[in-house]
């Protein structure tokens, strides 16, 4: 298993680095690596190296569940291994 | 996104009125999102809200533990499709609303949990009845909030119940400080929140889904609770009126078609029907509508389905890929999506023929041995019985397969179950929620003895609002399920599940003050349904059935859906 870097970049408020890291942990990956700038107007970024603990994990699925929260602005990052294609619009890819 | 005002107007206090306190606001703030019942239990640091509430317009419904007021605005908002508001102190309040709050999220359930904390000022100190309840709850709620800003409620309020409705809808928490709750506000900010748009799918997307659709001859319709939640079951049925493709669904997706639908194959999974879950492992096409893949739906993930490509829309971009690759992904609202397949009549009358066949092959049987009431065929004639109005809210165990199994759907507000969490101690309070919602439908509870006992104090509740709640309680003196298990899959070592010593359940729900009746014999069936039936209050019908009972189907644990033990 490989280390993928995310790029989050989301609004500075309470509980949001916590419910990030927790969303992680809860959905597979093992965090290996984190670098949090200084935020700056309530925004922040995150990049965070995540490691899937099994072979069956998709980085692309936890891209998603990581933008659908509240807050999240952006994930870029990670590379996609299977082939489902999700039609939509996103500004997550 | 369009940035619009809620109702909470900033400069509502009259001359000479105080300035509204943080408790104020929160409820003023509820009545501009159209509340009109809670269902709570007052404490120590959420004394402020309750002090608001007299005269305040809110039906405040007091439950008799937190744990049932989160089962209770779930159900409420299953039935009217608005945000169920539930209410508790901190601590052991807060704690024990989160079963309830997590029924929510697995069931995407719209509902926003208001819980009291202590004053600021002690926060982090372990002070009395303190918990981080805004930590503990971050894996079970869409979202959550902590208010440290008196002014700020309104702003909450409204985030809170958009994001609990919007999208895929689920669970929010507002952890309110005791003295944030209590500080007055002269100048409260209004509320302004962008208006969620249901995205619309990619028109690329849609017209892979169609070609895909058009292509195969053994397409499988595979329902889920997110039908309903998009508000997409008249589209849906417009569609396959048209396009006839046989459906099955999750124990969540029950009443998108109704039961009697000749396009209606069952539940598919683990207590599904036979024919339901051979037509998806010999399908070529799964269209899946607002469905997740839930392994009680697929059984082993690798044999699911085997030669079938996957068109899947979903509003939740991150289900889609999640347990199962799909060929044709589609992102966005569903009731639009539907709307946009344009497949028309497809050719597949060979195998609406084998569909047909199947359903032939593998109905239910009915005439079990002895003279004891068979709980399939009792909740069968029930359903039927009550009609169009019929409602189950339903426990967990074999009860709760039965109904899903046996009884007759109409709509999906029809079938109101714990289906991701599975909560023992849902039925009874979902009851009370769902009558209270839709007071003209016939709501029935279905229980088990070992259910009812973890929110049987609501008994109490149903009696102080005269809920005129039908409740049937399967009594088989044991945990019927893990009982079957035990007896399939370890050998027979009955460990824990006896539960002979009940009490007598018609003498407590008289305690109560609710009517209540025992059957055991067969016979006794069609009376015991016209009884309950025709009661008009509250009523408790206590059946004694036999603990051997298994529920079957069943596909074993960790095998594929095409190895299903019939007995």
């Amino acid at each position: 298993m490989e280390t993928q870097t995310l790029h989050i970049e989301f609004e500075s408020e309470e509980g949001a680095l916590l419910r990030l890291i927790g969303l992680v942990e809860r959905r597979g990956y093992d965090v290996r690596s984190m670098n949090l700038p200084v935020p700056s107007e309530g925004s922040m970024s995150l990049d965070v190296g995540v490691m899937a603990r099994d072979g069956g994990r998709d980085i692309g699925v936890l891209r998603r569940q990581i933008h659908r929260l509240s807050g999240v602005r952006r994930v870029l990052g990670g590379m996609e291994h299977q082939n489902t294609s999700v039609g939509g619009q996103h500004d997550d890819a | 996104m369009n940035a619009i005002q809620t109702s909470i107007d900033p400069d509502i206090t009259p001359a000479g009125k105080q300035a509204p306190t943080g408790a104020e606001l929160v409820v003023s703030a509820l009545r501009g999102q159209g509340v009109d019942m809670v269902f709570g239990y007052p404490g120590g640091t959420i004394m402020p809200l309750y002090d608001a509430l007299p005269g305040s317009g809110l039906k405040h419904i007091l439950v008799r533990h937190e744990q049932a007021a989160a089962f209770a605005a779930d159900a409420y908002a299953r039935t009217t499709g608005k945000a169920g508001v539930c209410i508790a102190t901190s601590g052991p309040g807060a704690t024990n609303l989160l079963t309830g709050i997590a029924n929510a999220f697995l069931d995407s359930v719209p509902m926003v949990a208001i819980t009291g904390q202590v004053p600021t000022s002690v926060m982090g100190t372990d002070a009395f009845q303190e918990i981080d309840i805004f930590g503990m709850s971050m894996p079970v709620v869409k979202h959550s909030f902590l208010v440290r800003r008196a002014e700020d409620i309104p702003q909450i309020i409204a985030e809170a119940f958009a994001l609990a409705t919007s999208g895929r809808p689920g669970p929010v928490l507002i952890d309110l400080p005791k003295d944030i709750a209590q500080t007055r506000v002269e100048k409260p900010k209004p509320a302004k929140i962008k208006k969620a748009e249901r995205r619309a799918p990619d028109p690329v997307a849609i017209a892979g889904a169609e070609a895909l659709l058009k292509r195969a001859k053994r397409p499988v319709l595979y329902l889920g609770g997110g039908v309903a939640k998009a508000g997409a079951v008249e589209a849906l049925r417009r569609f396959n009126m048209l396009a006839g493709i046989p459906a099955v669904s999750t124990l969540t997706g029950l009443g998108v078609l109704p039961t009697d639908s000749g396009d209606f194959y069952g539940m598919l999974g683990m207590h599904g029907a036979k024919a339901a879950n051979t037509l998806v492992q010999e399908a070529d096409l799964l269209l899946v509508c607002g469905a997740r893949f839930d392994d009680r739906a697929t059984g082993k993930v690798d044999s699911f389905a085997p030669d079938a490509k996957v068109i899947h829309l979903d509003c939740d971009p991150a289900e889609i890929g999640k347990i199962r690759n799909a060929e044709a992904g589609v992102q966005g609202d569903l009731k639009t999506a539907l709307e946009s397949l344009a497949v028309g009549i497809l050719d597949i009358s060979p195998w609406r023929t084998r569909a047909q066949e199947l359903r032939n092959r593998h109905t239910f049987n009915y005439n079990a041995p002895g003279a004891g009431i068979f709980a399939p065929a009792f909740l069968e004639e029930l359903s039927r019985t009550a009609g169009d109005n019929f409602v189950a809210t339903c426990d967990v165990g074999q009860h709760q397969m039965w109904v899903a199994q046996h009884c007759h759907f109409s709509r999906p507000e029809a079938h109101l179950t714990s289906g991701g969490l599975g909560a023992m101690g849902y039925g009874v309070p979902a009851g009370i929620g769902a009558k209270l919602a839709s007071p003209d439908d016939c709501v029935v509870t279905v229980t088990g003895d070992g259910s009812i006992m973890m929110n049987i104090q609501e008994l109490a509740t149903i009696r102080r609002y005269g809920v005129a709640l039908k409740i049937v309680l399967f009594d088989n003196s044991t945990l019927g399920l893990v009982r079957q298990w035990q007896e399939l899959f370890y050998e027979g070592n009955f460990s824990e599940v006896d539960l002979y010593d009940n009490p007598d359940f018609a003498e407590v729900a008289r305690a109560f003050g609710v009517e209540a009746f025992t059957v055991t014999r067969r016979e006794q069936t069609s009376a015991a349904i016209k009884r309950l039936l025709n009661t008009r209050g509250p009523v408790l019908a206590h059946v004694r059935i036999d603990p051997r009972e298994n529920v079957w189907p069943l596909v074993p644990p960790g095998k594929s859906n095409a190895e299903m033990m019939e007995h």
